[in-house]
């Protein structure tokens, strides 16, 4: 699988992924190489349409499962 | 991934060749042999076996060396620890069995506890995934193994997403390669190192022999 640079210029790109076993989704700082946290459901209804970059990636990899969560200044 | 001998504290600095679509499976093993945990060994190799998983425990393999190092190493080599436990089994033995999941959970193995309707399970376990050897054992158990391809997905859909941080992404793509046994998955974390430009590294280096599984 294709990956692509997180956006330059300081912006985080944080996606998430949903972990099948528990079905808490994992946010992934790509640009920090981290994994960020598990969010609970509350979290998961508060997560923004996917966006930018991130979104990008995800249309170039067909990988339903990713989702963009939030590109923001560190 | 850094492992630690458990019986000197020290680093493992070779590699633990690796058991992909295998099954570590931890319950009594001595005699004399318990009928009713025989019966859960059987339904699980059967189950295992339609999977495409091969079950391995710590009886069959003589290495001459310490026994508990010979479990952390079949625990380290596959992808999936089962243990067993029925009330019959003894407080002792399944005091082992309750170890090694611990050892099998720090080493990120996917692990799963099959139990007697009748075992009480210790309170640091009441969060780990059981399935009861009851009526329903075979679909549950079955459901189980069915959803490990998808786990190994996830793994791999991780790594791809931590580009930044390699080590940790071989380390996932080790995790899925061991369920799923993909060869492909190999090549990428090879490909990884290459990318990292470690040539000057030594053979047994954390970061070369992370992927060398």
């Amino acid at each position: 699988m294709a990956t692509k640079k997180s956006s330059g210029s300081g912006k985080r790109d944080v996606v998430q992924v949903k972990n099948p076993r528990t079905g808490h989704y994992v946010k992934i700082d790509r640009s920090a190489g981290k994994i960020v946290s598990i969010s609970s459901l509350k979290d998961r209804i508060k997560a923004s349409p996917s966006r930018g970059s991130g979104s990008d990636y995800l249309q170039s990899t067909g990988w339903g499962r990713v989702y963009q969560f939030y590109s923001q200044q560190p | 991934m850094i492992i630690y001998n458990p019986l000197d504290g020290d680093a493992f600095t070779s590699s633990i060749p690796s058991n992909p679509r295998h099954c570590f499976l931890m319950t009594r093993l001595g005699r004399p042999v318990l009928q009713p945990v025989a019966n859960i060994r059987d339904a699980v190799t059967e189950l295992c076996g339609q999977f495409d998983f091969q079950v391995i425990d710590a009886t069959p393999r003589v290495t001459g060396r310490d026994f508990l190092l010979k479990i952390w190493k079949l625990i380290a080599s596959a992808p999936l620890s089962i243990g067993v436990c029925h009330e019959e089994i003894s407080e002792s033995t399944q005091a082992n069995i309750y170890y090694e999941i611990g050892v099998a959970q720090a080493l990120g193995k996917e692990t799963l506890l099959i139990k007697s309707p009748g075992t009480k399970v210790p309170s640091d376990f009441i969060r780990t995934e059981y399935v009861e050897f009851n009526g329903d054992f075979r679909c549950n158990f079955g459901a189980y193994l069915e959803s490990l391809p998808e786990q190994a997905d996830h793994y791999e859909v991780v790594a791809a997403q931590l580009e930044r941080n390699p080590i940790l992404a071989i380390d996932y793509l080790k995790r899925a390669f061991l369920i799923s046994g993909d060869e492909r998955l190999r090549e990428k974390a090879q490909e990884l190192i290459n990318e990292a430009a470690l040539e000057d590294r030594a053979k047994n280096s954390v970061e070369i022999l992370a992927a060398a599984f």
